[in-house]
């Protein structure tokens, strides 16, 4: 070896070539071509020790920086080929997005248990806890204890379900859920602040707005002080919670076990536009004679009562037009509210 | 209640608008559910585009059969050119006609018009048009002598604006017309005209008794009874005052003499009833009940039968009025009746009803007899229904009144303490204020510096007894929307029960799993039971019994949850669901020695097909037993309870041997498995449908106290051990589960099976069972020797316990 090669040139025609494949195949015969073992950079480079010594000095530095040079531009040469070729496999491996993504099964609970289990929710932050009670129930505890006496039309086999064989005292199933609140007066004392949703039964023929069984939530609150500005202060601060803030009225009304009683109305735009008063529950303070019926002194204590529907809460609320669709168990209703 | 508010104007002068009496009246109580608005509106516009008009000409339409084109006078300087589609339509009729401008009843503005190409400057009005008939035959032809332009608004009087008012149980007063009237007074304190008792000039023939003899034998039932006798009645039409007013009151036009009855009680709230004088047997009026048996024919042409319940006002053989109700047709008024009989009577409240409800007969008058009216009412309705007879059907009244009056009830006297009235409503109402509004209810107020003392007028004794009654009273006059609304400091403590926790945390669970909820009506029929396959000896046939069903479907009261969500499955399948998952929470009703009912609460969950995620490339696989017993297992989670399905059931709803009682530590909690096919073919439901129920009671016995406490699986190593065995057939799965457990003693951690089979390599009567443990010491890292050892000693004990057989 008499001549020193120009490095300069091998790696310009290095880079060239790198340059100038266009997959990884020809990238690795470049590579061989230009720094494998047999490649003339290579040679020089490992035979640096028979060279004279004023030589080895320029020769490494120079074949070094050859040799990097041409390693740096395989590899982002390399590196470029290697992003193109997964880019292509990936674009060959495209996925037709709109087809349906994986279902999940997903059930879901029932309208009416939804916004009970809401009413409760309300309920339970303002200290309310929830009774219950049993849905055949005596006349005492469904009527007469709640002023209602015998001979009432509400009383009679058109319009209540009553059961068979009940001896002692005429049994039925409950008309409303306000026996709770006879019960609960009867076993706790007070203060009483409860409410009571429960499933209930009117003799009323199926059709798209009457259906012999339904639901209602039933409040009472018994206290030292409680007043009609407290009932309204109740109710309105429950009806805006639950359907949002809109005005709430309260008119005067009658119920037999309930005195001064209201209807009580939240203001309700259609899908015309048109903007109503919509009755949604009755409300009261509880009538003296109640308190006497239960053993509460209604000098000392004073009380309000409320009731609703959960039928007609979910119906409004979901723009149902037809009580049937809620006891039909159709799974093309019910998976609608998941 | 129906209420003309220009009839409600002549009662009461009152400042008010009639926006504001609508107003007022809901937010004092009585509701004003619609205001009904008939004819065309009093518009100084519509007076301009309504007029009188006079047909000129009236010619065939060139280009269509059915229709005219008229011209016509209006009063305008040339005539108008109409065309018109009426069959009636001829010249020199005087007829309704609406020019472009008119806003017609329905709210739509009348514009011009081309029909068939000829043009059309208006239309000529049928009284439906005008909202005043429901249904007529070609238009409107009115009188010839009105003039032509008259605005149609003087010609013909619109009947103005109706309130529908619904008035509450407690105020049979607000049954009329005049109660309403103290209404408005109240609310406005203008002057109300007290109500007339005048009689007209007793110049009739004789005296009353004279004419006719009362008997009031059921006195219990009949507090009141007044009849007076008017003679030479010419019985003919109302005049078109009293017609208008009826009609918009709701009341059709019959002749004068019923036509002044009906008028009275729409005034007054008191009913009364007419009869003819001459067709009554004796001629006599007995009140008695009905003997048990006793027919009558109603003015409808039914034929009614009594019994002793019901009370009537007979002659002296046959009854001629189910008292208060409706009458007979042998006795009413007609057009050849001369001498008539005025009843004016109050009967009992609740014994109207009855007899209305058992002969499902409801009319006007025993709406309001229902409410129970004062005694003190019927000489006013009396005297009022007198004056109107003798100005109106030429009637002379004989002197004298046949009158059988029970002592009324003294009036209640009644304290009003004023600091009672502020803690019952809430806000500070002064004496004064309470005062004035009982007085101008009609009550005489002594006033006091603590308390009023409040004596009741007779037509208020019915609802007002207490003084909760007056605070009512009070406080809605003065407005309850003038009430703040003050949220209460609630003193006490609001909590959940533990099972309305459980409740809460299975529903949420089992939605979350993909199951949705359904509520099931709780009537179900009986044949249930047999569709079951509950044996007829077993208690579970033990049902309450509804007496007064509405149908065999709805008869008794549920024992099970399961009907109802096969009855649910099979409306599904019907429309091609063929997958899904159901539950329900609800009680079932087991028949108590008291009278009443056990109540338990369950949860039932259904799968049927093969439900789940399902998709272009997801397939799930149809249901079964294991389906059922791991979708309990989960639930049961759900309330923090660990859960196994244990061998042992025994329902006879369900497949004999794919059945599984779902146990917590060892108690039955509930019970899983494969409904039984007889069952589905029952119910006409495709399987495979698999169930799932547990008890809410056991379940909230089961329940841990404590919240659930952390292990550390995490900070040591847990290795896994697989052991392949093979067993007799005989061995439930969770029996070697527990031998290997508790062969682990603590430090198994966790045993699952991770194969099960019983193919053909495993000898008959043997299956092969694969099971992984997973072991750990919380405290330390176990060398391989020691958990070596732990399953050396498993495997003896399986072999020593259930003769298991290491796999090879």
């Amino acid at each position: 070896m008499s001549e020193i090669p120009d490095f300069q040139a091998i790696a310009d025609e290095a880079v060239a070539s790198i340059a100038a494949a266009d997959d990884l195949n020809a990238l690795e015969q470049a590579r061989v071509r230009f720094v494998g073992r047999k490649a003339p950079l290579t040679e020089v480079l490992g035979s640096i020790g028979s060279l004279p010594s004023r030589d080895r000095g320029r020769v490494g530095k120079e074949g070094n920086a050859a040799r990097k040079a041409i390693e740096a531009a395989l590899d982002s040469r390399h590196a470029m080929l290697e992003g193109e070729a997964m880019g292509s496999a990936l674009l060959a491996d495209r996925a037709d997005v709109t087809l349906p993504g994986d279902h999940f099964a997903l059930g879901a609970l029932h309208p009416i248990t939804q916004v009970r289990l809401e009413v409760e929710e309300i309920f339970l932050g303002m200290g309310f806890s929830v009774a219950d009670g049993p849905e055949i129930e005596t006349g005492f505890n469904n009527f007469t204890a709640l002023n209602t006496p015998d001979g009432h039309p509400a009383r009679s086999e058109s319009d209540t379900f009553f059961i068979a064989g009940g001896e002692h005292d005429e049994v039925l199933l409950r008309t409303q859920t306000s026996p709770v609140q006879i019960r609960t007066m009867q076993t706790t004392e007070p203060p009483v602040y409860v409410i009571a949703p429960g499933t209930v039964y009117r003799r009323d023929d199926v059709d798209a707005t009457h259906s012999p069984m339904f639901h209602q939530v039933e409040g009472l609150a018994v206290d030292e002080g409680l007043s009609f500005a407290n009932l309204k202060g109740t109710i309105t601060y429950f009806l805006q919670q639950l359907l949002g803030d809109r005005d709430v009225r309260v008119i005067p009304h009658f119920f037999p076990f309930t005195e001064p009683s209201v209807d009580v109305s939240v203001a309700w735009t259609d899908r015309h536009g048109r903007t109503d008063w919509l009755e949604v529950a009755g409300a009261g303070m509880v009538d003296p004679n109640v308190f006497a019926n239960v053993g509460y002194d209604p000098e000392r204590w004073t009380g309000f009562a409320f009731g609703f529907g959960l039928d007609r809460i979910a119906m409004i609320r979901h723009q149902i037009s037809d009580i049937r669709l809620l006891y039909e168990g159709d799974l093309r209703f019910l998976e609608q509210f998941s | 209640m129906k209420l003309p508010l220009e009839w409600l104007r002549e009662q009461i002068a009152t400042s008010l608008t009639d926006e504001q009496i609508a107003e007022r009246l809901t937010a004092t109580g009585t509701a004003v559910e619609k205001v009904i608005t008939r004819g065309i509106a009093d518009t100084p516009s519509n007076r301009e585009s309504f007029l009188v008009g006079k047909v000129l000409t009236c010619d065939q339409h060139p280009d269509a059969d059915r229709l005219h084109v008229l011209s016509i006078d209006t009063g305008h300087d040339e005539p108008r050119q109409i065309v018109c589609g009426a069959p009636n339509v001829a010249v020199g009729q005087t007829v309704a006609v609406a020019i472009p401008g008119a806003v017609m009843p329905g709210g739509q503005k009348l514009g011009k018009a081309k029909l068939r190409g000829v043009e059309s400057l208006g239309m000529v009005c049928s009284a439906t048009e005008l909202e005043l008939a429901d249904g007529s035959d070609g238009i409107l032809v009115l009188s010839d002598d009105l003039v032509a332009g008259t605005p149609l608004l003087d010609a013909l009087p619109s009947p103005g604006p109706v309130l529908e008012l619904e008035v509450t149980p407690n105020r049979g007063d607000c049954q009329g017309i005049h109660g309403i009237a103290r209404e408005v007074h109240t609310i406005t304190g203008e002057p109300l005209p007290a109500l007339d008792l005048s009689l007209p000039a007793e110049d009739g023939p004789g005296q009353v008794g004279d004419h006719v003899s009362l008997t009031v034998e059921a006195t219990d039932l009949c507090p009141r009874y007044m009849a007076r006798v008017l003679v030479d009645v010419t019985v003919g039409p109302s005049p078109d005052w009293m017609v208008r007013r009826l009609e918009a009151a709701g009341m059709r036009s019959i002749n004068n003499v019923v036509d002044i009855t009906n008028y009275v009680m729409l005034l007054t709230a008191q009913p009364l009833h007419a009869f003819d004088l001459d067709h009554l047997a004796g001629p006599a009026i007995v009140v008695r009940r009905a003997t048990d048996g006793e027919k009558i024919v109603t003015l409808d042409g039914q034929e009614r039968t009594l019994g002793t319940d019901n009370l009537v006002i007979a002659d002296a053989g046959k009854p001629a009025v189910i008292a208060g109700i409706f009458g007979a047709e042998f006795a009413e008024v007609s057009g050849s009746t001369t001498r008539v009989l005025l009843e004016a009577a109050t009967f009992d409240g609740p014994n109207i009803i009855r007899t209305s409800l058992g002969l499902g007969l409801r009319t006007e008058s025993s709406a309001r007899f229902e409410k129970g009216q004062p005694r003190e009412l019927p000489p006013y309705a009396m005297a009022l229904a007198c004056r109107l007879l003798t100005d109106l059907a030429g009637a002379k009244l004989v002197p004298g009144v046949l009158d059988a009056h029970e002592q009324s009830p003294a009036a209640p006297v009644i304290t009003l303490r004023h600091q009672r009235v502020g803690h019952i409503l809430g806000v500070d109402i002064t004496a004064d204020e309470s005062a004035i509004t009982l007085e101008r209810l009609g009550c005489t107020v002594d006033r006091g510096a603590d308390a009023h003392t409040v004596t009741v007028p007779w037509h208020r004794v019915a609802d007002l007894q207490r003084e909760i009654d007056l605070i009512e009273e009070v406080g809605r006059i003065h407005g309850f929307d003038e009430i703040e609304a003050l949220l209460p400091r609630v003193t006490a403590r609001a909590r959940l029960a533990p099972e309305q926790t459980i409740v809460r945390q299975l529903a949420r669970r089992a939605a979350a799993l993909g199951l949705s909820e359904a509520i099931s009506y709780r009537f179900v029929p009986e044949a249930d039971l047999d569709r079951l396959g509950i044996p007829v000896d077993d208690s579970v046939r033990n049902v309450v019994r509804i007496s007064n069903a509405l149908s065999d479907e709805m008869a008794v009261m549920r024992r099970s949850l399961l009907p109802g969500l096969l009855r649910a499955v099979e409306r599904n399948q019907s429309h091609q669901r063929r997958d899904g998952g159901i539950f329900e929470v609800g009680r079932t009703y087991i028949p108590a020695a008291d009278g009443l009912a056990g109540e338990p609460e369950e949860i039932t969950a259904l799968l049927f097909g093969a439900p789940g995620a399902r998709g272009w490339r997801q397939s799930p696989e149809d249901v079964d037993v294991w389906s059922a017993t791991g979708l309990g297992i989960a639930l049961a989670r759900a309330a923090g309870i660990e859960a196994d399905s244990a061998p042992g059931a025994e329902e006879p709803f369900l497949h004999p041997v794919r059945q599984a009682r779902i146990t917590a530590h060892g108690h039955r909690i509930g019970i899983a498995g494969e409904v039984h096919p007889a069952v589905l073919q029952a119910f006409d439901v495709k399987g495979p449908v698999v169930i799932v129920t547990l008890w809410i009671a056991d379940l909230a016995r089961q329940r841990p106290a404590e919240p659930r406490k952390y292990v550390d699986l995490i900070s040591v190593p847990v290795s896994t051990r697989d052991l392949a065995v093979i067993v007799p057939d005989s061995v439930p799965a969770s029996r070697v589960l527990e031998v290997v457990r508790e062969a682990g003693g603590d430090l198994v951690r966790e045993v699952e099976v991770f194969d099960h089979y019983d193919g053909d390599q495993v000898p008959d009567g043997h299956v092969s069972l694969a099971v992984r443990a997973h072991i750990a010491d919380p405290g330390r890292t176990l060398t391989d020797d020691e958990i070596d050892a732990v399953t050396d000693r498993a495997m003896t004990a399986l072999r020593e316990a259930v003769g298991a057989v290491l796999r090879s």
